[in-house]
């Protein structure tokens, strides 16, 4: 989950409370984000994908505002007079990153404070709603060195010259790729393709690549700054809108204004931003419904910075998540507040049923319980040598984190294997046996390990026995010859004419690569709670399933 | 006798019994070791337990004791060296002559020098120029004998010699040495010696053995008692691994609720573990450092995979907005080991019919987390899945069903907040009080299915409370582990130790 740092003096200030710290982060709670931590001069705020809108100092105690009913009546977002400003996008863009979504902000008085806010959003905005600058990426450009109206081209990268932030040289748009350190981080969004995209002045001064990096001298903003040229570009056009927006509302509270620009596209030209709220109609039933209770909506929604009237709730244009009228729902929940919702029970009858196949395993493991044995659990990842090491082919996993666990287990033996290596300073003698799934076929199986000075194949044969007396199930063993058990002393576990497991000694080999000194027997088999075999051997004693 | 005596001594056991009758004032633990025939530890043992009676004392001693060395066992068996040298010196004879051939003085080359200087400080000899004379003091030596035979002959007795002569001896190379050795020493008390007294009046039958019964030997006789309160050696059984003892006991919980249990394959395709669940395909969840992959893909069901498709292009029929992305089937079908049991619930959905609905069910089951193993992560780990199916679902239902299984796990109060996900609507984190952390945890994310879920999956909108809660947070506090890694570290005497899970 992304996280904003917000100085808390800002942050009261924004509010127009001091809040006692253990009340802000209920409060904070109530609204969906969460205080991490708390330093003497900063909060740290953990924010959910879906608000976006949380990720700066204006968007959270725009939210508390509301919340704590400071602000009792919905702010209203508005542009400023169209100037006329336009953006015009060359149809070249289409195939590298066809759309923008721009505004012009005047009237800031940038401090450092709101330098560092407007950054801040820009970068939060970048890694979560534009997806580390794939979906969406934004520049922000002072207008003074800026002479409209602006373009958006495409053009080979070797075309596209400029100095690029903090830079002290002109480079064309491959060299910024190599050199630049945004082109090395961020170059991979643009690989392959033959035109890099471009903003660009009616001087013909290049302003950005995007997503990449802005130019040093036109795209640097500073505390002089006063008017900003804003661009949010990427694949949909709708999602651009909203991040524009986002950053609009942000920029109002910080006391802007904002003038809309007109984007004209080869086939179609549109203004942004729009402030408008959207409105959506509710069915209020559908709202009672979903929450179990009648609640006031308008009173709850007002709460939640959502304006509601007869029956339409107006979405605020900085919210982005809002996609069906189950998310207004949610929101009538948390302003009424999830602790007032009251907690019932239906009086609906259900069956309860367990899983036949869980309850068939649990009682193999039953068995083995009154035979003395105690049940282990691994990971059902295990290395690939641990694999090999029984001759046995395992499915790779793609992007393992450690090697130790970087293949999905083929078999349970490695497992056990690896729970008497583990234990070979404890008492024996070691009774021991898993129930898991093995992969790919994910058919559940038992695996049996006894070590102790007397364990050979008669004591690993009688648990086989015992199964088939409880179990009421008739196996055969038949002769197996295997690198990792003893020749002559293993088996194959057959349940009518299917092989269903391996039984034997392990191998001194293999017990000497486990460093272990004592003998080791194993038993695997399948476990399922269907038989091959049609004479059971139905007898008094068997366990009841 | 008194009540207490008598219950003392039927309380004893034999080998206390032995080590008592072998008692008489003061006595060594090492020489009980050789009257009563026992081991050292049983001796220690009986020692031990007849102090907790109250019958002896005892305290550590150390015991000093000289032994003969090498060359004092030479010296008592052969003679001293001065002394044998002495003897052979009958007629003058000089240094050089015994050097060139010390044989025939009966003395090693080794022991020439000390013999000549030993023989001179007792006066027994004079040197001159011409060589050694025996002196009057020394023939009369040769008579009556060396007092340092004398007190080697001691020494090997196990006496202690004059201390003037010990010394001296002690200085000679490997002569003799001394030796300390632990001991205890162990004496009667009042008590003891009136146990003691009437050992013999009060028998005891050890073990009731099978011949005893059937000759009817223990009638009129009397059993030893035994001291109940005493440690025995611990039993190795048979047990099932904790976790699977929880796992039981929370499927009995929602068996009981009239809960039915789902289960599913932990290999699913991207399209069951995140598109139907509508989290957008470039959610950050999907990616490497979150989701294990594996090799291979796995078809997806082409009718649902249509639909689904819209809902996140546009919201198909849900009335929602959608994602602004249709699916790319090459991502749907990548296979992926499923990072939430929430995935079981989707595909049960989707096998619903009307007849089905209203409909509660649940897993418990092993999902996957692309985490590097610390004490605070796994990369495996059970997840508690349950989901409420009903065209009266709703909100209050769902705290409903969360407080009666957090109760049954041991929490009264449970609370909720507002939280995330891209499949729930509201969506909240689970929050229980913990009475030992006297604090609220979070235990995991419950909600009710979007409408961009339930719509594609059961054909229209039926509310769909869910949950996804962990195991955790319970087990580690419950069974006192510090790190999440204790869960499956397989040690077999925890194993076989350890609490079962249990909340009544």
């Amino acid at each position: 989950m992304p996280s904003v740092e917000i100085e808390k003096e800002q942050l009261y200030g924004l509010i127009g409370e001091r809040i006692k710290e253990d009340k802000l982060a209920e409060l904070l709670g109530s609204l969906g984000v969460e205080l991490e931590s708390s330093s003497t001069k900063e909060f740290v705020i953990e924010v959910f994908p879906n608000r976006p809108d949380f990720l700066s100092a204006y968007g959270i105690a725009r939210g508390l505002r509301y919340l704590i009913g400071k602000d009792r009546k919905i702010k209203q977002y508005r542009v400023a007079d169209d100037k006329g400003y336009r953006v015009i996008v060359d149809k070249s863009v289409k195939d590298v990153r066809p759309y923008t979504a721009c505004c012009i902000a005047k009237g800031l008085k940038l401090d450092d404070a709101k330098i560092k806010e407007l950054i801040r959003i820009q970068e939060k905005l970048h890694i979560t709603f534009g997806r580390k600058r794939k979906k969406m990426a934004i520049g922000i450009y002072p207008l003074e060195h800026i002479k409209l109206p602006i373009s958006f081209k495409a053009d080979k990268p070797e075309n596209i010259r400029f100095r690029p932030l903090e830079s002290t040289r002109e480079m064309n748009g491959k060299e910024l790729l190599k050199k630049h350190p945004a082109g090395k981080e961020y170059g991979y969004l643009l690989e392959g393709k033959k035109r890099f995209p471009y903003f660009e002045d009616a001087d013909g001064n290049v302003l950005s690549i995007p997503p990449i990096v802005n130019s040093h001298d036109t795209g640097k903003i500073n505390e002089n700054t006063k008017e900003v040229f804003i661009e949010c570009s990427g694949f949909d056009i709708e999602y651009l809108k909203r991040g524009l927006n986002i950053i609009s509302c942000a920029l109002l509270d910080m006391g802007a204004k904002i003038y809309p620009m007109e984007l004209r596209y080869d086939d179609f030209k549109i203004k942004t931003p729009s402030l408008e709220e959207e409105g959506m109609d509710i069915d209020e039933d559908y709202v009672f419904r979903i929450i179990g209770k009648k609640v006031d909506i308008a009173k709850a929604l007002l709460h939640m910075g959502i304006r509601y009237e007869k029956g339409i709730a107006y979405i605020p244009p900085y919210r982005a998540d809002i996609l069906h009228p189950i998310d207004i729902v949610e929101d009538v929940a948390i302003g009424y507040g999830y602790d007032n919702v009251p907690s019932k029970m239906p009086s609906i009858y259900t069956k309860g049923e367990e899983d036949k196949k869980i309850a068939f395993l649990n009682k193999v493991g039953e068995v083995l319980v009154g035979a003395g044995f105690i049940e282990v659990k691994s990971f059902s990842l295990i290395s690939n040598e641990d694999a090999k090491r029984f001759g046995l082919k395992a499915v790779k996993i793609l992007n393992p984190s450690n090697k130790d666990y970087n293949v999905l287990r083929p078999s349970l033996i490695p497992c056990i294997m690896k729970v008497f290596y583990n234990n070979k300073s404890r008492e024996f003698p070691q009774r021991i046996f898993e129930i898991g799934k093995v992969f790919p076929s994910e058919e559940a199986r038992l695996c049996i390990g006894i070590s102790s000075r007397d364990a050979d194949f008669t004591r690993i044969k009688q648990v086989l026995q015992l199964l088939q007396e409880q179990l009421d199930r008739k196996f055969d063993v038949e002769e197996l010859s295997k690198d990792y058990f003893i020749e002559g002393r293993a088996g194959k576990v057959m349940d009518g004419k299917e092989e269903i497991g391996e039984i034997g000694e392990l191998h001194p080999s293999l017990i000497e690569h486990y460093e272990l000194e004592m003998p080791v027997v194993l038993m695997e088999m399948k476990v399922k709670k269907t038989s091959n075999n049609k004479t059971n051997i139905t007898k008094k004693g068997k366990t009841f399933i | 006798m008194s009540g207490k005596e008598e219950d003392i001594t039927l309380k004893l056991t034999s080998n206390e019994r032995e080590v008592l009758s072998r008692m008489d004032g003061k006595e060594l633990l090492s020489s009980l070791v050789s009257s009563t025939g026992l081991k050292q530890v049983e001796v220690m043992r009986a020692i031990q337990w007849l102090g907790n009676k109250g019958l002896v004392e005892s305290k550590k001693v150390e015991n000093e004791r000289y032994v003969l060395g090498k060359n004092g066992k030479k010296a008592l068996k052969k003679g001293l060296p001065e002394k044998r040298l002495l003897g052979k010196l009958g007629r003058k004879v000089s240094i050089k002559d015994i050097q060139s051939n010390p044989s025939n003085f009966d003395i090693d080359k080794d022991e020439l020098n000390f013999a000549i200087g030993a023989l001179r400080r007792k006066q027994a000899i004079e040197m001159d120029s011409e060589g050694i004379n025996v002196t009057s003091k020394g023939k009369e030596l040769l008579e009556k004998g060396f007092d340092e035979e004398d007190a080697l002959n001691q020494i090997h007795k196990g006496k202690k010699p004059d201390k003037k002569i010990l010394n001296g001896l002690m200085r000679r190379k490997d002569f003799v040495e001394l030796e300390k050795e632990k001991d205890r020493e162990v004496w009667l008390t009042a008590l003891g010696k009136k146990v003691k007294g009437r050992l013999s009046k009060i028998k005891t039958l050890e073990r009731l053995t099978p011949e005893l019964i059937k000759k009817g030997g223990w009638r009129g006789k009397k059993f030893r008692h035994y001291d109940i309160r005493a440690v025995v050696p611990k039993i190795n059984a048979g047990r099932k691994h904790f976790v699977t003892e929880t796992i039981e006991y929370v499927r009995k919980i929602w068996i009981e609720l009239g809960f039915k249990e789902m289960s599913g394959n932990i290999v699913q395709n991207a399209f069951w573990d995140m598109d139907a669940l509508f989290v957008p395909q470039d959610h950050p969840a999907r990616e490497m450092q979150d989701t294990f992959y594996v090799e291979g893909k796995r078809d997806v069901p082409s009718r649902l995979f249509k639909e689904v498709s819209n809902v996140h292009k546009n919201g198909g029929k849900t009335g929602s907005k959608g994602w602004g992305m249709a699916l790319d089937k090459d991502i749907s079908e990548g296979l992926l080991l499923r990072t939430h049991s929430t995935v079981l619930s989707a595909i049960t959905l989707s096998q619903l019919s009307e007849k089905d609905i209203p409909g509660k069910y649940f897993t418990v089951s092993k999902v996957f987390r692309n985490e590097t193993l610390d004490w605070k992560h796994l990369f495996e780990f059970y997840q508690v899945e349950g989901i409420v199916v009903a065209e009266e679902a709703n909100f209050s239902y769902l705290k409903g069903f969360l407080s009666q299984f957090y109760e049954k796990m041991g929490y009264d109060k449970i609370r909720i907040k507002p939280a995330y996900f891209p499949y729930t609507e509201p969506s909240v984190e689970v929050l229980v009080y913990s009475k030992e952390k006297k604090d609220w945890i979070e235990l995991g994310g419950a909600g009710i299915f979007r409408p961009e879920v339930t719509v594609p999956l059961l054909g229209r909108e039926v509310p769909v409370l869910a949950w996804g809660l962990g195991l955790g947070r319970i087990m580690i506090p419950y069974f006192g582990f510090e790190d999440l890694r204790d869960l499956y570290r397989n040690d077999i005497e925890v194993l076989r130790r350890i609490k079962k899970f249990m909340r009544v």
